[in-house]
């Protein structure tokens, strides 16, 4: 992949002013309790191949390119002072090596028909609390914040300071995380943290990092301490991402679950995999490995929540949020 | 240590029976089916589906026969013997499974004519009288007015049916009679009284041109000159109606011949009480033949169960023909009665019958109490009644009935509020209304819920489940920013805090004065809600606020069809200011050129079509000995003024204000020639759609204008919580406010603001030229006045409803937000809670009103291209709900292209 080199695996955002988010979502329902606005921050220390957020990989702001809406008026190709756009058989392409570098998204401003557009922009504090301050009078009483991405939790003097500003306002904070961060950090920040979502895509660490670029163990030592913390009283909700033949076997799925009783958890959420990401690959000039594969049945789906049942844990399957 | 999933459901009172792990979770979704409604609800209700709107002759036949023999008699008296007369000679028609009955006419959804208000747009267009009427402004309405053509609109003609006003079907005999009806009417319709004097206005010809070009809507004067009002059926409830008649008797033998000093109409009293007394007994001879009608059926019928309930009919009628009612059926039959008695008095669109489980519940306490009928039995005449209700055709012209109306009715219910104690009014009755408009959805009655932080949660809840079946119902109103629109705006006619609280909505969702009436029944004393105001939306209606814009832009000039509609202001418009000032001028000057030729309307139509029925129900008529033609309502001050297109006219300011102002990169004359140029597309009527999504550019385009398009359309725009547009509604709504108390109504009281677009978003849309805010030529406005325009709010629903709130919603008689929302966003119990939320977070803002389409959008585009698998689909437009295949066009492209909310 020729963006490859330009998703650092881990490491804070290229700015440091201000927090790099690629979008804010008002009215989200299915990331927590209640009624939520989720905040989808950039940047992420795994890179799983069927990212559903693939714009969220990039520590940077990023030109997507929305073949739908283009009028093929070529305004983008005198703009660009790169010559990384071009027409290669009748149709506009990106030569992404050449973007690599750019932060002034000519072609994105030269565009009058929104088709080339930047995903990513920098927050500062102030702005994203205004927002959510904004937001907070709409959640009613159960509802809250929950960072996604990406890896919320890696812009980390950013996320430390937006987190304890959200707890002195009283609001109810969500993560949905890869937990893939270091110790010590993990445990301090998630202080702030009031319901944290956290993947489990493999149990063997082999496999994890074949399937993510990371091994598991860091992940796994994370969940279990947080789960042991003695004064922090949140909640963990396991996700389990079933990717049909990659993760969905029963051994794994089980060895999973005890995991998660092993550490004193009731719970797990398994998700069906699904490819609603797949145009964002397109806009991004990156392949999407997954073009031919199907969402789980739901019979396969219902036939791992029985397992998961059967060993005494409570199995949300996908959206379902009965909170 | 991190808490169990168990104790956070625990914590949130979820059954423990959920993570027993037997529950697979599509049975929370499984909660969400529609349960069905009663056996004999469904077999009516196919009756209805089947049938089509259709209009005869027979009461127009009787009331003209009646009036002409009459014509040296006093008004009031020679309208009553009219309605008297065709009263008494409807022909009344029952059908098998029915338990409340009457209709308006002799056919399942039939209505008349009324040619006493306006006769010349019943006939076909090659008829001399709709030429005659197409000199007139107000007809161009009716051209960009059309119905959707399927369900029981009857758009075209066929075999020996002739399509009448674009939705009627008459039988082809008829229509003979129907133009001689007619030409007996011409020069003394109340349209056609009103046309004559209404010219002597000096800005007529600025009103005449303002109504063709389509700045303003429609007359109200002589098309709906009732309605959007709240009825009151205390007086027969607690006298009977022989008891009202013994008080009328009463009073003439006070007041005759007795001026008590009051020399302009205290004479007057006598002849009302006796057009009082000859109403009455027109509304009892028609009860009592639809009572014989259930005796000969009776008499025939051999089923002995079908025998007995028409003996059941019979006996009810009966007795409420004479008597104040006993029981619970008694009670909801004589409402039902009233109900369409007042409705074919006038032509009426938006007779809400209010809260009538406030209304009701001494019968339906007691009868429960006393074992005389059961939840189950209540619960099916409610869902009857969404029959009866749903089955009223407005008959009026097409370009009020579709294009304003889209063919609703508006017979809204409400419920929730707060009762004469200050308490929640919410009782066992309303949460079955509730119920029945889910076991039995159906446009009519669309339900308004009078949101209170004193509802109980679970009527609260209910209510959200309801809006998730998909019906567009209840919609929610801020109970609390209601009560201190209405303490605003009647306290000079001496409304006071707890009287507030008997406020309802009258007609789609228009705030209405009320009173607490105090009902007896077996020695119990109750307090029921009543209307006690006036039709609270007449006046200037609509105006299209961004043709205002265009009128400021060009001179005047109406750039569809050239005409100069309103006087050259010959200013430059350098600045911002300046633009601001004009476009307030003018549209000062079409509201007085407005108010003028209304007020003479309706002066016209209080003279000779005073409302007789209806006068004597609200308060203080029979009291005081005058009708509403001489402010015996207890509530006068009810006249508005009403817009469209308000998000339309804020975008446009905002980027005129950015590009061409602030940011100087397009001079106004760059943005006239664009707009002009409808920015390189071609007209929204050439592609017979007006959604701006499926907009198309012209061929022979060399996109000139993409940049300057892109700007404006870039600018900031209202609904994402953008101070730089928000400030501009605010200062619009500042305006829009205050100049309303200037206009007067006939009745001497200043108007205020009304902000609903009913359907006039589609048919003015289709007038007005392309916009400044990038709007293309001839396409749909932004529905309502909250809402944003369709694809503009880019922030969410939150964003949406912060911009909505930067006003004070108070010091309008409404504001009206429309959500559509994916059904996948709020499954579920948890996705009930959700919509609430979100619902009750804005009333806490001081929204006024929030309601939701939560459909798919997928299936409009499918039901737009298979009508006939869609017949009984309902959506919500814009303060009513209504099935989509009666929707015209225009507000079903605009239905699909709103922003939809979906899960994430």
């Amino acid at each position: 992949m020729t963006t490859q080199s330009r998703i650092a695996p881990a490491g804070e955002p290229r700015q440091t002013e201000g927090g790099l988010i690629f979008d804010i979502q008002g009215h989200s329902v299915h990331d927590g309790p209640g009624t939520r606005t989720t905040v989808f921050m950039s940047g992420c220390p795994l890179q799983c191949v069927w990212c559903c957020n693939p714009e969220g990989l990039f520590r940077h702001p990023v030109m997507m390119y929305r073949e739908s809406k283009c009028k093929c008026c070529g305004d983008c190709i005198r703009a660009c002072p790169h010559g990384a756009a071009r027409v290669v058989d009748g149709k506009l392409t990106h030569d992404r090596s050449l973007c690599d570098d750019c932060e002034t998204f000519d072609c994105v401003t030269a565009c009058l028909n929104e088709a080339s557009v930047t995903s990513g922009r920098y927050y500062t504090q102030d702005e994203l609390m205004r927002i959510l301050l904004r937001d907070q009078q709409y959640w009613g009483k159960h509802g809250g914040v929950t960072f996604s991405g990406g890896e919320p939790l890696l812009q980390r003097s950013f996320i430390t300071a937006v987190l304890a500003e959200c707890k002195r306002h009283g609001m109810h904070v969500g993560v949905e995380t890869t937990s893939c961060l270091p110790t010590d950090y993990y445990l301090d920040v998630m202080r702030s943290v009031d319901w944290v979502f956290t993947d489990i895509k493999h149990m063997d660490p082999a496999v994890h990092h074949r399937l993510t670029g990371q091994d598991n163990t860091l992940l796994l030592t994370n969940i279990a301490r947080l789960a042991a913390l003695p004064d922090w009283d949140g909640v963990i909700m396991p996700r389990i991402p079933i990717i049909p033949g990659l993760n969905d076997g029963t051994e794994n799925l089980l060895a999973t679950v005890r995991f998660i009783k092993s550490i004193g958890l009731d719970a797990v959420n398994i998700l069906p995999f699904h490819r609603l990401g797949e145009s964002k690959y397109r806009q991004l000039g990156r392949r999407y490995a997954f073009v031919d594969q199907s969402p789980p049945p739901d019979e396969h789906m219902a036939a791992l929540k029985s397992l998961v049942t059967a060993e005494g844990v409570i199995c949300l399957v996908g959206w379902e949020t009965p909170f | 240590m991190a808490k169990t999933f168990k104790q956070v459901l625990a914590d949130a009172g979820i059954s423990m029976d959920f993570e027993a792990c037997g529950q697979s979770p599509r049975e929370i979704i499984d909660r969400e089916i529609k349960p069905e409604p009663h056996p004999r609800v469904a077999a009516l209700k196919s009756i209805y589906m089947q049938s089509l709107s259709t209009a005869n002759n027979e009461f127009p036949y009787w009331y003209t026969r009646e009036y002409m023999a009459n014509d040296s008699e006093i008004p009031v008296i020679r309208r009553a013997r009219a309605l008297k007369a065709a009263f008494s000679h409807l022909t009344p028609v029952i059908y098998p499974g029915e338990k409340l009955v009457m209709h308006k006419a002799h056919y399942f959804r039939g209505s008349f004519p009324m040619p006493w208000l306006s006769e010349g747009f019943y006939v076909a267009k090659e008829d001399e009288l709709f030429q005659d009427a197409l000199k007139r402004g107000s007809t161009s309405a009716d051209e960009h007015s059309k119905f959707g053509s399927g369900g029981g609109n009857v758009v075209t003609s066929f075999n020996k049916v002739v399509s009448i006003a674009g939705k009627f079907g008459m039988r082809q005999e008829e229509i003979p009679a129907l133009l001689k009806l007619a030409r007996m009417w011409v020069g003394k319709s109340v349209d056609d009284l009103g046309h004559k004097y209404e010219q002597m206005c000096p800005d007529y010809d600025i009103k005449e041109k303002v109504m063709r070009n389509i700045v303003c809507m429609f007359d109200s004067g002589y098309t709906l000159p009732q309605g959007r009002e709240v009825i009151n059926y205390y007086y027969p409830l607690e006298y009977g109606f022989d008891g009202l008649i013994r008080m009328a008797r009463e009073k003439i033998a006070e007041v005759a011949g007795n001026a008590d000093g009051d020399g302009m109409v205290g004479m007057n009293r006598l002849y009302n009480y006796e057009a009082v007394i000859l109403a009455l007994q027109g509304i009892q001879t028609w009860i009592l033949n639809y009572a014989a009608e259930a005796r000969r059926l009776e008499a025939i019928e051999k089923d002995a169960a079908q025998k007995a309930e028409y003996r059941d009919i019979a006996q009810c009628l009966d007795w409420i023909a004479h008597n104040p009612p006993r029981t619970f059926r008694e009670a909801f039959q004589m409402i039902e009665t009233i109900h369409l008695g007042v409705l074919n008095e006038d032509a009426i669109s938006g007779m809400s019958p209010g809260r009538i489980g406030q209304v009701l519940y001494p019968y339906f306490e007691q009868d429960i109490a006393a074992g005389r009928t059961t939840e189950d039995e209540v619960l099916e005449l409610l869902e009857l009644d969404r029959i009866v209700k749903t089955s009223i055709d407005c008959f009026a012209s097409c370009g009020v009935v579709g294009g304003v109306l889209s063919g609703n009715t508006f017979n809204t219910l409400s419920v929730g509020g707060l009762d004469y104690y200050g308490n929640s009014a919410a009782n066992r009755l309303e949460y079955l209304i509730l119920e029945a408009g889910m076991s039995n959805p159906m446009p009519q009655s669309t339900i308004a819920l009078l949101y209170d932080e004193r509802l109980p949660d679970d009527f609260l809840m209910l209510a959200a489940q309801v809006i998730k079946t998909g019906c567009g119902y209840p919609a929610f109103m801020n109970n609390a920013g209601g009560i201190q629109f209405i303490m605003n705006q009647y306290a000079p006619e001496g409304m006071t805090p707890r009287e507030a609280r008997a406020w309802a909505i009258g007609g789609c969702l228009e705030t209405s004065p009320g009173s607490w009436m105090p009902l007896h029944l077996n020695g119990k004393e109750y307090f029921i809600p009543g209307g006690s105001g006036q039709p609270t939306s007449v006046g200037i209606h609509f105006l299209a606020l961004p043709k205002i814009l265009e009128l400021t832009l060009f001179n005047g000039q109406d750039q569809r069809t050239r005409e100069q509609v309103l006087p050259p202001h010959g200013r430059k418009l350098a600045t911002y200011d300046e633009l601001w000032s004009q476009f307030k001028d003018y549209f000062q000057i079409v509201c007085r050129s407005l108010e003028k030729a209304n007020n003479i309307q309706h002066d016209v139509w209080r003279k000779n079509n005073m409302a007789v029925f209806n006068s004597l129900l609200k308060p203080d008529c029979l009291a005081k000995g005058h009708l509403i033609n001489e402010l015996g309502y207890r509530y006068n001050a009810t006249f508005n003024v009403e817009s469209a297109g308000t998000a339309n006219l804020i975008n446009s300011l905002a980027a005129l204000r950015k590009v061409v102002y602030d940011d100087r990169r397009a001079t106004l004359e760059e943005v006239r020639t664009a707009i002009l140029d409808n920015f390189g597309f071609k007209d929204a009527h050439d592609i017979n759609s007006f959604s701006i999504a499926d907009q198309q550019k012209r061929d022979d385009d060399n996109r000139q204008w993409d940049k300057l398009h892109f700007m404006l359309l870039q600018a900031p725009k209202y609904g994402n919580d953008d101070p730089y547009a928000d400030s501009i509604l605010r200062d619009w709504e500042e305006f829009f406010c205050d100049d309303c108390s200037n206009y007067m109504s006939l009745y001497g009281y200043p108007m205020y603001p009304c902000q609903i677009s009913v359907s006039t978003h589609g048919a003015m849309g289709s007038a007005c030229r392309a916009t400044p805010d990038g709007r293309l030529s001839g396409t749909t406005f932004a529905d309502a006045s909250m809402s944003a325009y369709p694809g503009t709010d880019r922030n969410g629903p939150y964003a949406l409803m912060s911009s909505a709130t930067v006003w004070d919603h108070t010091r309008s008689q409404n504001s009206q937000l429309n959500i559509k929302i994916h059904p996948s966003a709020i499954r579920g119990q948890e996705g009930t809670k959700k919509l609430l939320d979100l619902s009750r977070a804005y009333m806490r803002k001081g929204g006024f009103h929030v309601q939701y389409n939560v459909v798919d959008t997928k299936m409009l585009r499918d039901a737009q291209a298979h009508p006939d698998q869609y017949r009984e689909l309902m959506v919500r437009v814009a303060g009513f709900t209504q099935y989509w295949v009666e929707i015209g066009k225009s507000v079903q492209d605009e239905l699909i292209a709103r922003t939809e909310y979906e899960g994430i």
